[in-house]
């Protein structure tokens, strides 16, 4: 059984659902995929938690706060993989690209959910991780629960993907979806999103685009092999979108939608559409739709829910597991 | 295969050659050419050419003549693609007219316009239906529209590509 001492830095909704489902799958991650994972250390910027022996999920874990200087954790805590989930910043990459840096040079695998670093920093990232000769994956960085990096990585090597399009920011689209719906103007059905804890209260990475058009820049990069940044992203957010433009569109069979796209070369975009209801890219309310378009075989499309603590960690526990397991990410029972 | 083609031509010189010269290259033969002068729209003049072609050509032969000239008709069904676009803001301020007028310039068949006023004080909305005979013309038509709205104040809602039904 290999034991694998999990640095995780960041403790909100996403790490403590992660850290739950550690937890509480630990005999099928240890029967399926051979590792024996535990958190030894939690960091914050308030503080860190280590434990050699592993920290339980759960409200003790917040008790037991040593003072430790954060960022410089990821350069010097015993672990074998470092997991941020740090907050998201899409300027300056945040302390989880210092995080990541310094992780990825002292030869530690990484696995981030952390859209800033990969935005800021993707190139500089990937090709440290290959010249340490380490694991970097980001599978939870794009839409959440579905395994769109994932899907190209390990099965499409045979295929090159050409275009994606894809509904990448289930906030806006509740909005939208409750606009149409409910013939809502965008105040109200930004208002109820607020209420069910689907919009911040700063909802303007949702509602402006930048969410959905750094992770146009993630998918560009990784998945289309281009090197884009944030600012090459033509971005329109929801905002205009009135009541009458979605009577309007509904009455013509239409929906509106804020719909990301980018191919192997020209713009990349983030900006309302309106999309036929017939469309798989019509999906509703808080769910996420990623369409590959491929130069061999056609269009494949992948939908589920891409935002929520549980749903992203499974995502997180996924990379976890591939960067980890001497079985390989099928894993096989014994 | 017979297969009849209604074209619209520019009436200038060189134009017909251009189509037949598309034609020679799919290896179709020319059983008639009918121009229809009484029907000409300003200086676009239609023109009905009845050739046999084999099956499999046919269709790349329509898209190599809708990337040259616009094609109204194959056989008698329409040809081209359906799409729309929203204008969203003080669009009646912004002058309606000349988005439609845009439109057309570009090639494109304005089909429907409808819209919808909340309030005097509020953005409004029209969504306009349009028709286009090749991907160049709309491609033309969006770009002429969006550099309208740019200039006007109000935002370009258009259909994901997907949309041509």
């Amino acid at each position: 059984m290999k034991r694998v001492r999990i640095a995780l830095f960041g403790y909100g909704a996403v790490a403590k659902a992660f850290h739950q489902i550690l937890a509480s799958d630990r005999d099928r991650l240890r029967s399926i995929h051979g590792i024996d994972p535990s958190v030894v250390a939690i960091v914050r910027s308030s503080g860190a938690w280590i434990d050699p022996a592993g920290l339980a999920p759960g409200a003790d874990v917040l008790a037991r706060r040593k003072p430790g200087a954060a960022a410089d954790l990821a350069a010097s805590v015993a672990c074998d993989l470092v997991v941020d989930l740090t907050p998201t910043n899409l300027a300056t990459g945040g302390v989880g690209l210092e995080i990541t840096r310094r992780a990825l040079g002292r030869g530690i695998p990484v696995v981030t959910a952390n859209k800033g670093p990969l935005v800021v920093a993707y190139r500089e990232l990937t090709e440290l991780a290959r010249a340490k000769g380490v694991p970097f994956l980001f599978e939870g960085s794009v839409a959440g629960a579905i395994p769109t990096l994932n899907l190209h990585d390990r099965c499409l090597p045979g295929n090159r993907v050409t275009r994606v399009d894809g509904i990448l920011n289930g906030t806006s689209n509740f909005i939208l979806t409750r606009m149409a719906e409910e013939g809502l103007g965008f105040e109200p059905a930004l208002d109820e999103a607020r209420e069910l804890g689907y919009a911040e209260a700063d909802p303007s990475a949702d509602v402006d685009g930048h969410d959905a058009a750094a992770k146009v820049v993630i998918l560009a990069n990784h998945v289309l092999g281009r090197n884009l940044h944030l600012g090459d992203v033509a971005t329109t957010g929801i905002r205009s979108v009135s009541g009458a433009a979605m009577r309007l569109a509904r009455e013509r069979g239409y929906a509106i939608r804020l719909v990301a796209s980018v191919g192997l070369d020209g713009p990349a975009e983030v900006a309302p559409k309106l999309v036929p209801r017939s469309s798989e890219l019509n999906v509703n309310g808080t769910l996420n739709v990623v369409r590959y378009t491929t130069e061999h075989a056609g269009a494949f499309t992948l939908v589920g829910k891409g935002a929520g603590g549980r749903e992203t960690a499974t995502a997180v526990l996924s990379d976890v597991i591939q960067a980890t397991s001497p079985r390989g990410a099928a894993g096989k029972a014994t | 295969m017979k297969v009849e083609y209604l074209v619209e031509l520019r009436d200038q010189p060189g134009q017909l050659g251009l189509v037949l010269g598309i034609v020679a290259r799919f290896g179709a033969n020319i059983l008639s050419i009918v121009h229809e002068r009484e029907r000409a729209r300003g200086d676009l003049v239609p023109v009905r050419l009845a050739l046999d072609v084999e099956e499999p050509a046919v269709e790349p032969l329509t898209a190599a003549l809708s990337a040259e000239v616009r094609v109204t008709t194959v056989s008698g069904r329409a040809a081209g693609t359906s799409h729309a676009l929203l204008l969203v803001g003080h669009v009646f301020r912004a002058q309606l007219g000349d988005f439609t007028d845009a439109l057309f310039t570009a090639g494109a068949d304005v089909r429907h316009v409808r819209a919808e006023i909340e309030h005097k004080d509020k953005p409004s909305a029209v969504l306009i239906e349009f028709q286009s005979p090749s991907a160049r013309v709309l491609a033309d038509a969006r770009e002429r529209v969006e550099a309208l709205a740019r200039a006007r104040g109000l935002v370009v809602v258009p259909a994901i590509e997907e949309a041509a039904r």
